[in-house]
């Protein structure tokens, strides 16, 4: 069964692989050149909080953004279209008939298929979200805060929620529909309402609400 | 010999639509059955019933000595062949055949490379970029590759022309002689001449019930055509007539005897296979059987 899985998706997997290779080495590039900057910032205000305050952050708000595009987005959008047909395709082009003519149960067929994605996603999410959280680290001491807006989305294990949810989403909307277009269509949609709405009205909220601590 | 096959008042309703409706049939172990009916009369219904794909909504199924269900020992056992031939275009034969050795527990691989090879098909090539008559024989060999105890198969000839459809038919003769455990065979199609040459067994199903179900044979010497002057005698009063032909002075009867033929006025005849298969599928269309008096009458 697993190779089954192995055999559909190799493809996919290469592109991830290459996709997650770029933004690892983009990432250490930066990382590496944020840190000695931190460090000769550290030297410069000898670890004076007032001075440290006075420097310009680390990380743009530019930078932040192509980071949600690249660290959050982009693998949100890649989940969604390789999710999205696991069962709808083989339904669309009835090769679940072959599969099921196998001495395999249909529930096992789904369980293998379905966990290796959703584990491939969350390891995709996990590698992004180590890198993105080392290389937000001197920008998270200097701001002395890792919950402004944008850089939570990229840190912790926030990209592996986003990574795995956006893949089973686009697994279910294909397994409902059983089509692979509309599948797409509704898990984007879907996917792009649920951000906005964190966005605008959880977010801001929970900042409201953790602020007292967190300074 | 045993069965292979005992269906008791099988059905399946799809909302308020009903695919099969008491279902009642028995195949024995080793035989090759066609199974028979128009399209929507619920042939692909009963075969993924069998396969362990549908549930019934009422009575019930025993293949090989047990209810047909989603376990792996009983899938191992059947070999379910789709109407829709279905493959990975994108994956070429080898690919499928590294499938099925992860996916069956007694998978033949030496097989399929032996036949395809034979078949001078390529197993290194896309199966999207091979013709129809090419894609069905992979699959059934792939269906073999499992050594099923049963082989199901839902209208696996109906897209390809004659000649693929010859070289089809030999492939699953000679794999239903080869078997040396007795391999059963349900096949589904339209084509009388064909089911004839490899069955010896059929189940006709018209209108979502079972017609006929038995031996070939046998049902051949059960049913006579009789000839004779129009409204002679009430033969339906003994017999079971399904179909009734009428000309200005003849009645041409196919029925199904119950014991000899008394009335001298009748000259009885054998029927053929395709007599037997189109007089059950034509008296589904004009149940009442005056219908098919033919153009004689009028003219």
């Amino acid at each position: 069964m697993t190779w089954l899985v192995w055999r559909q998706y190799r493809a996919q997997g290469a592109i991830a692989f290459a996709l997650l290779a770029a933004f690892a080495a983009v990432m250490l590039a930066g990382g590496l050149q944020i840190a000695s900057h931190w460090h000769s910032m550290l030297a410069a205000c000898s670890g004076h909080r007032a001075c440290l305050q006075q420097q310009p952050p680390l990380a743009s708000s530019e930078v932040v953004d192509a980071l949600l595009l690249l660290g959050l987005i982009v693998p949100a959008v890649l989940g969604v279209l390789w999710g999205a047909p696991l069962v709808a395709h083989e339904l669309e082009s009835r090769t679940s008939d072959f599969a099921w003519a196998q001495s395999v149960t249909r529930t096992r067929w789904l369980t293998v298929k379905v966990g290796w994605l959703l584990l491939a996603a969350a390891a995709c999410g996990g590698l992004i979200a180590a890198l993105v959280t080392w290389w937000s680290g001197p920008d998270n001491a200097l701001q002395a805060n890792a919950f402004r807006p944008g850089q939570f989305d990229i840190q912790g294990i926030v990209p592996i929620g986003y990574a795995v949810f956006a893949m089973a989403l686009g697994i279910a909307a294909g397994t409902v529909t059983r089509r692979t277009l509309p599948a797409i269509t509704v898990a984007l949609g879907g996917f792009i309402a649920l951000r906005l709405v964190i966005d605008d009205f959880v977010r801001p909220h929970s900042r409201r609400r953790s602020r007292p601590t967190t300074t | 010999m045993s069965t292979a096959i005992e269906t008791h008042e099988l059905s399946k309703r799809y909302r308020r639509v009903r695919a099969l409706t008491e279902c009642t049939v028995t195949v024995p172990e080793g035989r090759v059955s066609a199974l028979l009916g128009p399209n929507g009369a619920g042939k692909t219904t009963l075969l993924r019933m069998l396969a362990g794909l549908a549930s019934p909504t009422g009575g019930t199924a025993a293949v090989l000595g047990g209810a047909p269900r989603q376990a792996p020992a009983f899938l191992a056992d059947i070999g379910f062949l789709a109407q829709e031939i279905p493959l990975y275009r994108r994956f070429t034969a080898e690919d499928h055949i590294r499938i099925g050795a992860h996916m069956n527990p007694r998978w033949d691989s030496s097989s399929v490379r032996t036949r395809l090879t034979e078949l001078r098909i390529p197993l290194d090539q896309r199966l999207g970029t091979l013709s129809g008559g090419q894609r069905a024989q992979v699959a059934l060999a792939l269906t073999l590759a499992k050594r099923p105890r049963l082989l199901l198969l839902d209208e696996p000839v109906a897209a390809l022309d004659p000649l693929a459809r010859r070289n089809f038919l030999a492939t699953l003769t000679s794999a239903a002689a080869d078997a040396a455990d007795g391999l059963t065979v349900v096949l589904s199609s339209h084509l009388v001449t064909d089911l004839e040459r490899v069955c010896d067994h059929m189940i006709l199903l018209t209108g979502s019930r079972v017609q006929l179900c038995g031996d070939i044979d046998t049902l051949l010497a059960e049913h006579k055509v009789l000839v004779g002057p129009k409204g002679a005698a009430r033969i339906d009063q003994a017999h079971k007539v399904v179909q009734t032909v009428e000309t200005a002075s003849l009645s041409t009867l196919l029925v199904r005897l119950n014991g000899p033929v008394i009335d001298p006025a009748y000259q009885t005849e054998d029927v053929t296979f395709e007599e037997l298969v189109l007089a059950y599928l034509g008296a589904d269309e004009a149940p009442a059987g005056k219908h098919l008096t033919t153009v004689g009458e009028d003219s």
